[in-house]
């Protein structure tokens, strides 16, 4: 996907596309991209590698990750939260077990430290093997964009007041 | 006696759970299990094969290059198409492939395994002009020790100066991690999630100017890898010198092969005390579900005509992992099984690396079969991959094909069998009416963390830890390090972000 030459806004998807509502992010995120192309706003399909999407997206100063979210409400549930909100794992075993919040202190040390990583999720109805999202799920597809969308607004007039 | 148990997950659908049962001190019994339900079958039937390459690499999030490349394998085979694929695409592939073992290698080393053994609390107060290790500095002063700390600590062997040396290598290994990432966009469209490996070669096109980038990026890495990656493992060797008798597995190493360069990383099976490996006969292996949560009666049965049956409440179950066999036997894999076997197949490269290292570090070529060995494995194959890349990438000729024009059989059978990473990766497709009627795949780590098998043999990790001596019962750096040495690649990129606190106070937007 395009990389504007000033970047405002990375909209990221991760998740993974074979596992039903696991990949929601990454199917909002081809949406806006087709629909709301947005100048300062770049969209990465980030899928299972997170790893390479945060890198791409490095110049960029706020961040959005839209993900599945378990927050405990019924499935096709839309959240938005600070990173902070979000519950972290601190052991890791494996590759796999390596989180976003490893990843952004990867890229801080590094020197790229994001101004705000805010998180846009979907409470998941079905992760078992499948593409494509959950009627329920896809039904409530529309209200998350729009939740994105009005991430977007905000960070960008936040930016804006500068 | 008592019970250990090291899950490392709080996200939905973990990745790997052992549990560790030891008396006074030593490990009896290790149950590695794996919380993934394999299904691919019922992803992949009834879609067009043209599209598995792509679909495929979202398995996982560490390795998706490898399962593009089985997938694409398998499918040139079913099409008819194998031994037809321009040169360039086959380079292309090798390079593309090879980007991917660069970095996650050097990933797994610094940013996991190498936190076990490099203190990293040593760049505290740090008042020199290095702006790297002042960023290291930095974050621990503000508490935010996160990335760096391993649970299991207790056991820090280097002196300040080494210490040190590790934090800013592990610092520099972030900026080479995106060489690599930049290398693979070169040929792969995008990234992440390469869109070019396809069915009968790559749909990319070679030119002057991404020869000459892709050069650059891999002496870069290759640099990195001669300059901080094998002496770092040099140092541990000499630190750490007990993690070379540590955590010897079951000895029985496979290699499916990996980049096409012929005898460079050569396929075969070694035994146990063999003086050369046996030719790999795909028709070997089978899948054990005795203690998987599987139905019994698809026990046994080659991936070719697997089934997934899922039994949630089988009795004695204890792995959503099957139990890959070869010949009826467990076997190891991975970059430390791909070096013991091209060593004893007479690999000219491998032998000279591995002789060269052994050199140096004062050992034995048996002392890499151990938990230190295998990490010293995976900075030799880096080196080695590095370096041939760069032959790799002078062989692309600009302007040539990469790529066939192909035609979906009606009907067709075929296998994909190369090397990831974290050891050897098999794909499997049926073609029935033009579309894909069955499809399975066998990773790496259903080898090494497959569980107890159909005769009840422990598999490779869960034989590794039995017999491991823990010092302290409250933190098994032992066995954490040895399961680490493997690479365990589980549950692909099942990620979904749990929310923390109170949810009654939260509401949803």
């Amino acid at each position: 996907m395009s990389r504007p030459s000033v970047c405002e806004v990375a909209v990221v998807g991760i998740g993974n596309l074979l596992l039903q509502d696991e990949g929601v992010g990454v199917h909002a995120v081809k949406r806006l991209h087709d629909a709301a192309p947005r100048h300062g706003v770049t969209y990465v399909d980030g899928g299972t590698d997170p790893w390479a999407a945060f890198a791409r997206v490095a110049e960029c100063e706020v961040v959005l990750v839209l993900d599945a979210v378990l927050g405990g409400h019924e499935p096709g549930s839309v959240y938005t939260m600070s990173l902070q909100e979000v519950e972290s794992a601190d052991a890791v075993l494996s590759l796999h077990g390596v989180t976003m919040f490893h990843l952004l202190q990867y890229e801080a040390l590094v020197g790229n430290r994001f101004a705000e990583v805010r998180v846009v999720g979907m409470e998941p109805e079905s992760v078992g093997p499948g593409i494509g999202l959950s009627d329920r799920c896809a039904q409530r597809m529309p209200e998350f964009l729009d939740a994105v969308v009005s991430e977007i607004d905000g960070v960008q007039r936040r930016l804006a007041a500068y | 006696m008592s019970k250990i148990t090291i899950d490392p997950v709080t996200r939905i659908e973990g990745h790997l759970r052992v549990e560790v049962e030891q008396e006074d001190g030593r490990v009896t019994r290790a149950s590695c299990g794996g919380t993934m339900a394999r299904g691919l079958e019922l992803i992949f039937g009834g879609r067009d094969p043209r599209d598995i390459p792509i679909l495929a690499q979202r398995i996982c999030g560490v390795c998706p290059q490898a399962h593009a490349t089985a997938a694409a394998m398998a499918m040139d085979d079913a099409f008819g198409l194998a031994d037809r694929i321009p040169p360039n695409g086959v380079l292309l592939r090798d390079i593309m492939l090879g980007a991917n073992f660069l970095q996650s290698h050097i990933l797994h080393f610094y940013h996991l395994a190498a936190l076990d053994y490099v203190d990293v609390t040593a760049a505290r107060g740090y008042q020199g002009s290095d702006p790297d290790l002042q960023s290291v500095a930095g974050f621990i002063d503000r508490g935010a020790l996160a990335p760096f700390v391993p649970r299991y600590e207790g056991d820090y062997r280097l002196s300040r100066e080494q210490n040190i040396a590790g934090v800013k290598h592990y610092v520099r290994a972030l900026g080479v991690r995106r060489n690599c990432h930049e290398m693979l966009a070169l040929f792969g469209g995008k990234m992440p999630h390469q869109c070019t490996v396809s069915v009968g070669g790559v749909t990319t096109q070679v030119t002057r100017d991404n020869i000459a980038a892709a050069l650059s990026y891999v002496r870069e890495v290759a640099a990195f890898i001669r300059e901080c990656y094998l002496p770092d493992i040099l140092m541990l060797a000499g630190a750490y010198a007990d993690g070379l008798e540590r955590g010897r597995g079951c000895s029985r190493f496979l290699c499916y092969g990996v980049f096409s360069e012929e005898g460079l990383f050569p396929a075969g099976l070694l035994e146990p005390g063999a003086d050369e490996p046996a030719a790999i006969d795909a028709d070997l292996i089978t899948e054990d579900v005795k203690n998987s949560y599987y139905a019994d009666d698809s026990n046994g049965l080659h991936p070719a005509v697997g089934r997934t049956e899922p039994q949630e409440d089988k009795p004695g179950a204890y792995s959503w992992l099957k139990a890959p066999r070869y010949d009826g036997k467990p076997c190891e894999v991975g970059p430390m099984a791909r070096m013991l076997v091209g060593y004893k197949a007479g690999s000219a490269e491998i032998r000279q690396a591995v002789d060269g290292l052994c050199e140096s570090a004062g050992i034995e070529v048996a002392a890499l079969n151990s938990t230190l060995g295998r990490h010293a494995a995976r900075a030799l194959e880096a080196e080695l991959i590095a370096r041939k890349m760069q032959d790799w990438i002078l062989a692309l000729q600009p302007g040539e094909p990469c790529v066939l024009k192909v035609e979906v059989p009606d009907e067709g059978a075929g296998a994909g069998l190369t090397d990831a990473p974290r050891g050897s990766l098999g794909h499997w497709v049926t073609i029935e009416d033009g579309k894909v009627a069955n499809y399975q795949a066998v990773v790496p780590t259903t080898w090494n963390g497959s569980p107890r098998d159909a005769q009840d043999v422990p598999g490779p990790i869960e034989q590794a830890i039995e017999g491991e001596s823990i010092r302290d019962v409250d933190n098994p750096l032992e066995v954490v390090r040895t399961i680490r040495s493997f690479d365990p690649c589980l549950a692909c990129s099942v990620h979904v972000a749990r929310r923390k606190g109170d949810w009654n106070t939260v509401l949803p937007v």
